[in-house]
Parts: C-alpha cells; sequence; structure tokens
C-alpha cells in the first residue's frame, strides 16, 4: 500500500496522462498542467515521472523524432492498472470528507 | 459521377493522409482515425461509404444515394482544400534556444532522458517564440534551464551522497 501512496503532483500527472490518452507526452503534460494552474518546471515534472515510472505506475515509449523538436523524439507515457487504482485509493478520502462538508 | 476507380482511389488515401497530418488536436485526430480505421482493408466504394456515413449521416442506413454520395464528395473536396492550403505553405523555421542553456542540460540529464527533456523544451520554446517573441523566449528558456536543473542536481546530489556514504560503509567494514 505504501508503495501505491501518492503525492498531489503525481495526482496531477496522472491525471494530465488519462486526460491526453495516447498523445501524453513531456510538454502536452506540462501545457495541459498549466492550463490547469499548475505551473512547474519540465525538470520537476520528468523527475515526478520517472518516479512514477519507477513506481510500476506510467509506463513509457519513445515517438518518432520529429522537426519542430529539432529532430529530438517524443517520449510518450501512458497510465498502468496500478496507477489508475492508486489514483482512485488518492481520490477517495478526499471526495468522501468533501461530501460530508458539503463542497462538492 | 464518371472517374476513374484507381484514381479516385489514390486520391482519397492521399487526401486522408494529409488531412490526418493537418490535425494538431489529439481528439480531433481520434474522431477522424475512428471514422477511416474500420474500412482500411475494403474497396474504394466501400471506404467512401462507410467514412462518409459517419463523416455526413445518411438519412437511412445502407447504401449511400446520389445525393449523399455528391454531398460527400464535396466534403472530401473541402477537406482537400483546407489541407492543401496548409500544405502550400513554407515550413516554419525551427527555432534554435540559446545553445549554452542546452548545454548546460546536457551536463545535467541522464543520457536516455536527452531527447525528451531537449525536445519537450525545444518545442515549447518555439510556442513562446511565435507568442511572446524571441527576447521574452530566451528569457523563458534561461528561466526555465535554472528551474530545470535544481531538481536536477539535487538527484545528482542525492545520488553522490549515496555513493559516498556506501564508499564509507565499505572502507569501515574492510579496515
Amino acid at each position: 500500500m505504501a508503495k501505491d501512496y501518492i503525492g498531489e503532483l503525481e495526482e496531477l500527472v496522472l491525471m494530465a496522462i488519462l486526460k491526453l490518452g495516447p498523445g501524453a507526452y513531456g510538454a502536452a503534460i506540462h501545457e495541459t498542467l498549466e492550463d490547469a494552474g499548475r505551473s512547474l518546471s519540465v525538470g520537476a515534472l520528468y523527475t515526478t515521472l520517472s518516479r512514477l515510472e519507477e513506481k510500476g505506475l506510467v509506463g513509457s515509449r519513445m515517438g518518432e523524432p520529429t522537426a519542430e523538436r529539432g529532430g529530438r523524439a517524443k517520449k510518450y507515457f501512458k497510465v498502468q492498472a496500478a496507477g489508475a487504482r492508486a489514483l482512485r485509493a488518492a481520490q477517495q478520502p478526499r471526495q468522501r470528507l468533501s461530501a460530508e462538508y458539503g463542497i462538492v | 459521377m464518371e472517374a476513374d476507380p484507381i484514381k479516385l482511389r489514390q486520391l482519397y488515401e492521399r487526401r486522408k493522409r494529409r488531412y490526418a497530418a493537418t490535425l494538431k488536436d489529439h481528439d480531433q485526430l481520434q474522431l477522424f482515425e475512428e471514422y477511416t480505421s474500420h474500412c482500411a482493408n475494403g474497396t474504394w466504394e466501400e471506404d467512401l461509404t462507410a467514412t462518409l456515413n459517419r463523416m455526413v449521416p445518411p438519412a437511412k442506413h445502407g447504401q449511400l444515394n446520389a445525393s449523399e454520395l455528391a454531398k460527400g464528395i464535396k466534403l472530401l473536396e473541402e477537406v482537400a482544400m483546407k489541407s492543401d492550403s496548409l500544405e502550400e505553405q513554407p515550413p516554419a523555421p525551427i527555432l534554435q534556444p540559446p545553445l549554452n542553456a542546452e548545454f548546460l542540460l546536457h551536463l545535467l540529464l541522464r543520457h536516455d532522458e536527452h531527447d525528451a527533456v531537449i525536445g519537450d523544451m525545444i518545442e515549447r520554446y518555439g510556442k513562446k517564440c511565435a507568442r511572446l517573441g524571441r527576447c521574452r523566449a530566451n528569457c523563458w528558456f534561461y528561466a526555465e534551464v535554472f528551474w530545470t536543473a535544481l531538481p536536477l542536481i539535487k538527484r545528482a546530489l542525492f545520488k553522490v551522497s549515496g555513493l559516498m556514504t556506501l564508499a564509507e560503509f565499505v572502507r569501515r567494514h574492510i579496515s
């Protein structure tokens, strides 16, 4: 259970990956988080992503290099089943408390 | 509607590919791929009919009638015109961010992270250049490299301190 514990930033990154679907790569995740009002550096995002990968909550694959990225490849991320479970587990207590206080 | 079916098929395939390349929005692209993926192995007529059934829902299911087919051809023409006009535009120049900042990232990143992280930053830099201008985009890039470097330096220090602790542990047990 301790392995599945995720922090606030990890939770947001997982949600951004789920929102983007198969097109989830670093810059798109970064932009999605910025649009949602959470700005962070690319380095912080990749540190979070590699931590999530180490925990087995997300998987990744390299894409094709593109010209707009100076010929560098994209790294696509996908939420694994364990990631979806961890996300649900992280959101449940908050939702319960919010419902109790009538916030939602 | 007399036309060489092979040529029409080739034209349709080419336009489909070109149109898909113009769709930047992920949802639009997914929708378009859904429209076309199921009929990849069909004939030209089946392909067109099946695609248009989804793009222009006919009044009733089954074969498209002449007016629906004409409507579909018109739609494909519009798609082709849109992709032609986009194709005629000269490609946007690839903007290079400040090299010294990029070099700093090279030093700090792991080899397997180079492409992904630097590529993402170049992509975002290009967008910032278009929106804010080159000077402000350069400032953004330097700031981004600084804030990106901090967690990377922290990670490197953790590794070094971990190795030093291990070395100390081994030295104590050997002596």
